[in-house]
Formats: structure tokens, sequence, C-alpha cells
């Protein structure tokens, strides 16, 4: 599962997600993308099961990028711990998406093929998304 | 190389009016550039829509209006909503006749790559490029025949290109391939079963501390 080498800090605030993806939404390696509708907090088993959806349906040919990267901790209490004590362990890692971001990029494959694949990869992340296709200078 | 013509308007007083102006139909935008300064603009959205699908983008357009003089520009800037891909908001720089422009213009890949028979994938690593000509010379794309890329590994870069006459690359992009023929290893990762407990993350500020 995806999760970074080394952190500056051990726990990070929750912040906010408001607005859209200013970054990283347009499909700029492969030929198709999925790209997020709704924000959500998307875990490294969400990123990998949705990675293992795509990659088991294309099979041989195609290459895949994953276009996030769960680089924030989320923390969580033990079980039937009392409150207070300071803040929990780091329990898992996250990527913070916002609507806009692509997600996925396929390049390799037919139209069809890579709909079906971003379909099945939709099954497997807590948000609504779409299938986009690389745009070129100008085509929106 | 076919010019359009797009009806605009000026525009008084910036900043805070875009929502209003996009609800009505219409696009904010500006012209600079050349002799003249700047000037706020605006226009109907459909009529720029239709325009950019004809290939208006990198191509020379006229400005005409009732307040505003026929204008010889070319798109600099497209603004586009994350989601739903509408134009926000668009730039247009003045272009005089015998003046030579930069402009980027899309990459277009044509031809069959025989070697995706051998399980290659073909890669488009840049998808438009900056060119340097004289603004009748401008073309709307340039085509790169990937038809002789045979091997795996094959690459075409920027020196290979066959450009239009009167058109040179702005910029050198030395050994950076525009597209490459790379094998799948997809399929050798796809049913890897990845370790599921985490490993451990070395904390960096924690690193510091001990050392001190």
């Amino acid at each position: 599962m995806l999760m970074p080498k080394r952190a500056k800090y051990r726990k990070q605030f929750r912040g906010r997600m408001r607005g859209y993806s200013q970054r990283g939404n347009t499909v700029n390696q492969g030929e198709y993308g999925l790209q997020a509708l709704e924000p959500c907090w998307m875990t490294s088993r969400q990123i990998e099961a949705a990675r293992r959806a795509i990659v088991r349906y294309v099979r041989r040919g195609g290459k895949v990028w994953i276009k996030v990267f769960p680089d924030k901790p989320v923390t969580a209490k033990a079980a039937e711990t009392r409150m207070g004590s300071g803040k929990g362990a780091v329990d898992h890692w996250v990527a913070v998406v916002r609507p806009g971001r692509v997600l996925f990029e396929i390049a390799g494959v037919s139209e069809d093929v890579a709909k079906e694949a971003m379909e099945r990869a939709a099954f497997k992340l807590p948000i609504r998304t779409q299938f986009v296709k690389r745009e070129t200078l100008g085509e929106g | 190389m076919t010019d359009f013509s797009l009806q605009v308007e000026k525009r008084s007083g910036a900043g805070g009016k875009g929502r209003h102006l996009r609800a009505a139909g219409l696009v904010p935008a500006v012209v600079y550039g050349g002799n003249g300064g700047t000037q706020t603009i605006q226009l109907g959205a459909r009529e720029l829509d239709r325009t950019l699908d004809k290939g208006g983008a990198t191509s020379l357009l006229y400005l005409v209006g009732p307040d505003f003089p026929k204008t010889r520009v070319l798109i600099r800037e497209l603004q586009r909503h994350p989601v739903r891909r509408n134009v926000l908001h668009v730039d247009f720089v003045r272009v005089a006749a015998g003046q030579k422009i930069t402009m980027a213009v899309p990459l277009h890949v044509v031809g069959h790559a025989p070697a995706t028979e051998l399980g290659a994938v073909l890669l488009q690593n840049v998808d438009s490029l900056e060119i340097t000509c004289l603004p009748d010379d401008l073309p709307h794309a340039i085509e790169i025949d990937v038809s002789g890329m045979a091997e795996v590994n094959d690459r075409i870069f920027a020196r290979d290109l066959a450009l239009p006459a009167g058109v040179t690359l702005a910029h050198d992009f030395g050994d950076e391939p525009l597209v490459a023929m790379n094998l799948s290893r997809a399929a050798a990762h796809a049913d890897d079963e990845e370790d599921e407990t985490p490993a451990e993350v070395e904390i960096i500020s924690e690193r510091r501390k001990e050392a001190e």
C-alpha cells in the first residue's frame, strides 16, 4: 500500500476540503482518466483496491498511473479507551481529494476497455467519479 | 488557414463581475500586446465554443464589435472550470503582420505504430509544442508520424520532426522524447499481494531532536 517513506511530523491537523482541485485536474500522462466529482479522504487501501481492479481488468497491454498519493496521516484512539490523554496513534494514511482531481490515468488500451476498467475502479472508491479523456490544446 | 471572427463588446470595470457574465452566457476576456493597451472585453460563450471546436484555439482570430475596432489576435490562455470544463476566461494577444510570434500548438500523433503488436504502449510525453513563426504560417497542429516505430523503446525526438516551412521550435527539447514505445508492466504487477501492515515512517523532526 502507498505511504510516505519519511514525514516531517508524526501527526497532522485535519484541515478543510473546500473548493475544486486547482491542479492535477487534467489527463496529462495517459489517454483516459478517472476524475473525482466530490471531496474525500481517500485511504491507501481504497487507492490500492482501485488500482488492482484496473490492472486485473486490462491484463496485458496498457499502462496505469496513480495520480494521488496518501501523504496525510490519520490518527485513531485504541478501542475502549477513555477520552483525553492526547491524540491517538497514526492509524492509516489518506490522500486529500477535491472535486476535479484526476485519480488514475491509463494508456495503451481502447476507450471501451479503459471505460470499463475505470468503472470497476470507481466501485472501490468512496465518491462519485467520471470518466475523462485527454484534452488537446483548446479542446474542452 | 481559416481565420475566424468573434463578436465582442468592451467590458467596463474589472473584478467580481465574472460570475454574473457567465450566468448570462458570456465569457470575460482581455486583449493585450501589440501597439494597443490592455482592454477588458466580453463575448458569447456558445460562439466561442463553436470557434474552439473548429480549431480556433491555435488560429488567427478577428475580434469585431460595435464599439471595438477590428483586431487580429491569437488566444494566449484559456481558463477552464476544473470539472465542467466550460471556458471561464480568455486572454487574447494582438498580432502584427510580419512580426514573428511564439505560440503553443498541439502535437497530434498520426499513423499506427507496429511496436504495439509486440505489447508496447505508445506514450505521448508532450501535448503541445512552442513554435516560432510568422502569423500567416501558423499551423493548427504539428503532426508526428509513428508508423516507423517498429521496436520496443523506439523514441521520436523533437529534432526528428518535419516542421512546416517557416516554422521553428521555440525551445530545445534536447534528449527528451516526444513519443516513446514503452513495454507495459501492468500485467506483471496484476496480482501483487503487498504487505498490508504499514511500515515505519521516519519522522524527520524527531530525528533532529535526538541529534541535538
